[in-house]
């Protein structure tokens, strides 16, 4: 009889699959936890929000100008008499995707330009390698303002696809071609934000390349293409999300200092940046008005930071620092 | 040594190269070319109206109408010298090209210059504030690892690199500047290199403009803002650099000859742990400069960064490409000054 549980105890105990072994891990960490909630919490603002709240951004309150906080109006009204607590709502739709979708952009070119030059090496890899030197050799901050400046004013040539128009007009509640300048902010965005993920997933890749399962695979007539996306990539996911993680809150971080200093999104469209850069002039009459923006920013980067730490542990427990 | 650093140097003056052409060709991305901004403002205000000679005259002034190779080899070497055209010396011989706005025909190196002495004031006190405390936060973090005050740190480091510098800035403003004068505190002054007039500080009393502790008092903010960011990176560094210098045998060697923890640590281990971060230091300096953009632009900080700033909102593209060129060129600097510190500092990188 006892024999006969404990080898029912054995049968019964649990196989725990991949993603439960990582959840386990990124459970202990409390503060990822706690950032997962406040993300959570501020992506039903930005979009469960607007569909409670019976104002609209846009809706100019007549005699309702410069408004303090009251039932009505949250966060009071701005120097237009609109709802600031609604502003705050579609502003962070704004925030939250653009670095959702810059993101995903900027890691799709890092993870194609890495592993071509991490795996076929010889002139593919000097010319990338040396197009991301040059492109870290030119300060950030600075270029992305000045590419803004120049194309922000409007006429810029180039535009993104009609359907991402249309896609992101529809999430943001203004029409496809309002989108533009945003759309071309991400633009910018990601032409001068994939190097770094280029030099991560070449290393990988580098070193991937010489294990006994890619020469397996190679000797069994799997083609490099095969390789790259079967083993190469997978096998280097981990530090690619985590990076993608950390990447969320770098983007938000960086749309927000543009649109701070007036060259990221534009009016009458508002991300939490622009509101911060709006507020300048009546600071001192409305100073909650600068306070919440920039906590909204300050959560969520740090939220996105959190997670990214846990995950580091959690996805490879190797690679932490 | 000698042949690695004539190959990094020749290495960098190539990277140079490249991206002043690409910081060149960004003057023609704006639409409708880069005086239309000019041109929509000259519309608007000049007393007759515009007609193309006048703008066929400001495109031959800036060299806009040339084939664009001979316009960039103007600008960039001063080569060929045309006929019934301004002579040009070119980037190479420190001619960047004239100012088109800020400061109308003056040398776009002479007006970012000219505040280049207030934003060294900023940026080298950040640099000290930022060692001194990031230094010593990680040291203590490393010597009591997994303390109560090493998580308190770690957290502390997190709000750091997470907090949105502009954010801060406005937020002391309003704070430091505002609520305190409102109450009655000793409080800081707003803004700006230096005041214009007198102002009464409670216990400090009056405060004359411009004298030194006016700059003093008005240098805090900026200075805390622009340093946060990489106070909390260069503690994390120096703390894991320490913690590994901690595990190394001669660490133990040294505390089993006797010698106090004191002493082990300060002589022995910093020593050793302070290497990367020299590095990592040097690597970062040209984003202090960056990075100063959006502090002296909270705080109106006169420096190259509130300058770049104005010539974009003015479209003073020349003044805006200069600034560009010359972060670059820290950059490739500071890459190589790097490289070079790092085998200064490590005998045991020998490069062949």
């Amino acid at each position: 009889m006892a024999t006969a549980e404990l080898g029912a105890e054995i049968l019964l105990t649990q196989e725990t699959s991949q993603f439960q072994v990582i959840w386990g891990r990124f459970r202990k960490h409390r503060l990822a936890l706690i950032g997962l909630a406040v993300l959570t919490l501020l992506f039903l603002f930005s979009f469960v929000g607007p569909s409670l709240s019976h104002n609209n951004p846009e809706t100019q309150w007549v005699g309702e100008i410069y408004g303090s906080p009251t039932r009505a109006f949250p966060l009071g009204t701005d120097e237009l008499g609109r709802d600031v607590m609604t502003r705050m709502m579609w502003a962070g739709r704004i925030s939250l995707i653009l670095s959702i979708f810059v993101t995903v952009c900027t890691v799709m070119i890092g993870i194609i330009a890495g592993s071509i030059s991490g795996y076929f090496g010889g002139w593919p890899d000097t010319l990338i390698m040396r197009t991301v030197d040059v492109l870290l050799t030119l300060p950030t901050l600075p270029l992305l303002l000045i590419l803004s400046a120049m194309t922000l004013r409007g006429g810029f040539p180039l535009t993104s696809p009609d359907f991402l128009n249309r896609f992101f007009g529809w999430i943001w509640g203004m029409p496809p071609e309002a989108t533009g300048n945003i759309m071309i902010l991400a633009g910018i965005l990601i032409v001068f934000g994939w190097m770094g993920l280029a030099r991560l997933v070449r290393g990988q890749v580098l070193s991937l390349r010489s294990m006994e399962y890619a020469e397996a695979a190679r000797s069994m007539g799997a083609s490099s293409w095969h390789i790259i996306f079967r083993h190469m990539i997978p096998n280097s996911m981990a530090p690619i999300i985590v990076a993608a993680t950390f990447s969320f809150g770098e983007i938000i971080i960086l749309e927000a200092a543009l649109s701070f200093l007036g060259f990221g999104v534009q009016p009458p469209a508002a991300s939490w940046g622009s509101l911060l850069n709006n507020v300048r002039d009546y600071m001192l009459i409305q100073p909650w008005r600068a306070f919440v923006p920039g906590l909204a920013i300050f959560l969520a980067s740090i939220s996105y930071n959190f997670i990214g730490d846990a995950l580091r542990d959690a996805l490879d427990p190797r690679l932490k620092l | 040594m000698t042949n690695f650093l004539i190959r990094r140097v020749l290495q960098g003056v190539l990277v140079l190269l490249v991206s002043s052409v690409l910081v060149f060709l960004l003057l023609y991305l704006a639409p409708g070319g880069p005086v239309s901004q000019i041109l929509v403002e000259k519309r608007q205000t000049a007393r007759y109206p515009i007609k193309q000679e006048d703008v066929d005259r400001l495109m031959k002034q800036y060299d806009l109408d040339l084939p664009l190779w001979q316009s960039y080899t103007r600008w960039a070497f001063g080569w060929p010298n045309l006929p019934d055209r301004a002579v040009r010396y070119g980037v190479i011989r420190g001619d960047f090209g004239t100012s088109w706005r800020i400061a109308p025909n003056e040398q776009t190196m002479k007006v970012i210059l000219r505040v280049l002495p207030n934003t060294l004031k900023l940026t080298i006190s950040s640099v000290i504030l930022s060692l001194l405390v990031g230094v010593s936060v990680g040291i203590y973090s490393a010597v009591h690892q997994y303390s109560k005050m090493d998580y308190t740190i770690t957290a502390a480091t997190f709000l750091g690199t997470a907090m949105p510098v502009f954010w801060l800035g406005t937020m002391m403003i309003l704070l430091f500047s505002f609520k305190f004068k409102e109450w009655g505190f000793p409080y800081l002054p707003p803004g700006s290199v230096s005041g214009a007039r007198d102002y009464i500080v409670p216990l400090l009393g009056t405060i004359q403009a411009n004298s030194p502790i006016d700059q003093v008092l008005r240098l805090v903010m900026p200075t805390i803002t622009l340093s946060l960011l990489f106070m909390a990176g260069w503690s994390r560094y120096t703390r894991s650099s320490m913690l590994e210098v901690l595990r190394q045998d001669y660490i133990r060697t040294a505390r089993a000859k006797g010698l106090s923890s004191r002493v082990v640590i300060s002589r022995h281990a910093l020593r050793n742990a302070l290497i990367p971060l020299v590095t990592i230091v040097t690597l970062q300096l040209p984003f202090i400069f960056g990075g100063a953009v959006i502090t002296e632009t909270i705080f109106n900080w006169h420096g190259m960064g509130l300058v770049f700033i104005n010539s974009l909102f003015q479209s003073d593209w020349p003044v805006a490409m200069t600034y560009i060129l010359i972060l670059s060129a820290l950059t490739v600097a500071s890459n190589l000054l790097a490289d070079v510190l790092y085998t200064l500092a490590d005998p045991r990188i020998r490069i062949s």
